[in-house]
């Protein structure tokens, strides 16, 4: 799966990529205020988590050979 | 515990569709109360903010020069034309209005719409370096570039417009009075806690099917499209929901023109042979070539990037500001270039399922056969007709974000209109009582099956390009009887939490949707533009007919009714 780390002194608790993902894949930490990575099995390494990070707080490394598709069921 | 909210207008989903229209319908009604529900967050979620990027205009064409080229070369015909040319004629306003809402689309120095044709050349540089393009080319359109952190201006936009927003609730069914619309039932994707909803009107615009294959496209699971089908709503259109990107299988990300560049593993060109000299985007016919080659033993394929004709436009528009300023789409695509080009081996290339399955039935005002139920975006492109045999993109690449657009600003004043003179809903417990049951069973479910375990199991059924694009009657039936069994084993998935909660959920619809698809496409004994039968490579002699789906006694139901070419202004 792919790997997703959060620098949780450079995090300021602004919630954005918690909100930027699509999937659900970071849940939100409301008493500590930094996020959660939840179900990392199910990110699609669309970045919009890092992107969005103004602190560089957030880093997602993809591992695309565990990558979720039908590899043996083309045709 | 359940919380229970009444709104006049109640807009489920909120990405562009669904904001736009928001918008729109406070606009056209000030007066009313208008809700967003999104299941995770309004302003990121969906896939309009994911892609390209680009928006379809007409720029100086008509109406009427664009659907006389998109009925003959993209459509063929099996079009609403009255839907089609309404949304033609939308288009240009279509963009001015999201730059009003968001200030994201790319301008010139003289502050005009920084447009750019589809298959552009470039002939020469300006003094800046910007490539100077020569857009002689045959499409009755253009397309404007936006920055793609746009949804969020909207979001803005729309909340000082007085839109109320719910995030992180997701929809898992619609209510009904009397055969009208009365509401939603949705959850927490947090807590898991109920939210019921009570409307006058509902606007559905959370996004169509797309399987989960393509990493893109995965939010789309189809939740709208199966509560719709429960609630007693239309389709039309189904088959269609089979669109394919080109891939990589080293990193999934798309290419676009793979097709002028396609060898098999003899060395002979096998894509371009298929092109015709009208070739608007990605054609049923070469993803069909590549089936045919890789089962004659030829494969596998390969992609000569630097033959693709279509690079220049494509560096041009993606991951570079050459030609457009979209800082923060620059930096999304270098992202994933840079992770995708770092781990490609070799240029082997593949059909990956997008899908795109989006058949609700909708009229030209967008409203579906239930009352005070109307849709926007991707979950009614094919059910409106108006882009006929081709699927979403529709062979016209920036059409996402347009059809988005266009339906929510159709969809928000129609679905105003209906809620103001509407009554109150009365919203009736015990069929509350029979969703919280479906919904919340996985959780006292002893099976032991996981939801991402029938999502490898359905991907298996829908990416084989014999059963999704070049169809067969043998490999559709044993493709249904798999979708069969796989139904069977829904009681036995388990939810721990929530998140998985809601997986399930997606999996039931996913299921009805592979059902929807299969069905329609057995129904359709023809051949006719992205449709493609093996066993019926000709148009059907029946004419042109749309197949329509509807739940019969919880039943997938299949219908035909004949295109009203006599009704329409252009005819074959």
């Amino acid at each position: 799966m792919n790997t997703i780390i959060v620098n949780r002194e450079l995090c300021n608790g602004c919630k954005r990529c918690f909100q930027a993902c699509f999937i659900d894949v970071i849940k939100w930490d409301a008493d500590a205020k930094r996020p959660v990575i939840a179900y990392p099995e199910e990110c699609v390494q669309c970045m919009f988590c890092e992107l969005n990070c103004d602190q560089g707080a957030i880093k997602v490394h993809p591992k695309y050979e565990s990558y979720l598709f039908p590899r043996e069921s083309l045709v | 515990m359940s919380e229970r909210m009444n709104t006049d207008v109640l807009v489920v989903g909120g990405s562009i569709a669904g904001l736009v229209a928001a918008i729109t319908a406070k606009e056209q009604d000030p007066g009313l109360d208008v809700t967003v529900v999104e299941k995770y967050s309004s302003g990121y979620s969906g896939k309009a903010n994911r892609g390209a990027g680009i928006m379809l205009i007409l720029g100086d064409h008509t109406p009427e020069e664009f659907a006389q080229f998109y009925l003959k070369h993209i459509g063929m015909y099996l079009n609403n034309q009255t839907t089609l040319l309404k949304y033609a004629s939308m288009l240009n306003s279509g963009a001015e209005a999201i730059e009003k809402w968001s200030g994201k689309v790319d301008k010139d120095e003289s502050g005009r719409f920084r447009s750019l044709k589809w298959a552009s050349k470039i002939v020469g540089k300006k003094e800046d370096g910007r490539p100077i393009f020569d857009q002689n080319v045959p499409y009755p359109w253009t397309l404007v570039a936006i920055d793609l952190d746009y949804m969020r201006e909207v979001r803005k936009y729309a909340r000082k417009a007085g839109v109320r927003f719910v995030d992180r609730t997701g929809m898992v069914d619609l209510l009904t009075d009397g055969g009208k619309v009365a509401g939603i039932v949705g959850y927490d994707i947090d807590s898991g806690g109920q939210c019921v909803f009570g409307a006058r009107a509902v606007v559905l615009a959370c996004g169509n099917q797309c399987y989960r294959i393509m990493p893109m496209w995965s939010a789309a699971r189809g939740e709208g499209v199966a509560a719709a089908f429960r609630a007693g709503a239309k389709f039309a259109n189904c088959e269609f929901g089979s669109f394919y990107n080109w891939t990589n299988l080293d990193h999934f990300e798309s290419d676009m023109g793979v097709e002028y560049a396609l060898y098999n593993d003899k060395g002979e060109n096998v894509g371009r042979p298929l092109i015709k000299e009208i070739h608007p985007d990605i054609s049923a016919d070469v993803v069909a070539e590549w089936y045919k080659q890789t089962v004659a033993g030829n494969g596998p394929l390969h992609y000569r990037m630097h033959e693709n004709p279509l690079m220049p436009y494509l560096t041009s528009v993606l991951g570079s500001d050459a030609y457009h300023n979209r800082p923060y789409a620059d930096r999304f695509w270098g992202y994933l270039f840079f992770n995708a080009f770092s781990q490609q081996t070799n240029d082997h290339v593949v059909p990956g399922l997008v899908g795109e399955f989006g058949g609700l039935w909708v009229d030209e005002n967008m409203a579906t056969t239930i009352p005070g139920l109307y849709a926007a975006g991707d979950l009614c492109v094919q059910g409106s007709r108006a882009w006929g045999a081709t699927a979403q993109p529709g062979r016209h690449r920036g059409s996402g974000i347009g059809f988005a657009t266009f339906s929510g600003r159709v969809a928000g004043p129609f679905a105003a209109g209906y809620a103001a003179g509407a009554q109150a809903p009365s919203l009736q417990d015990e069929q509350i009582e029979a969703i919280d049951r479906r919904v919340t069973a996985p959780l006292k479910s002893s099976g032991t099956m996981r939801p991402m375990e029938m999502v490898a199991e359905i991907q298996k059924v829908m990416q084989p390009l014999g059963n999704s694009l070049y169809r067969h009657e043998d490999r559709m039936n044993k493709a249904l009887a798999r979708v069969e069994e796989l139904k069977a084993l829904l009681p036995q998935l388990k939810a721990d939490d929530p998140h998985h909660m809601f997986g399930v959920n997606e999996c039931e619809a996913t299921l009805l949707c592979a059902e929807m698809f299969f069905k329609a496409s057995l129904e359709r004994k023809g051949s006719l533009g992205w449709f493609l039968r093996e066993d019926y490579p000709e148009p059907s002699k029946d004419g042109l007919q749309w197949i329509t789906v509807q739940s019969k006694d919880g039943q997938v139901s299949v219908g035909k009714e004949r295109v009203p070419l006599e009704t329409y202004p252009f005819r074959p």
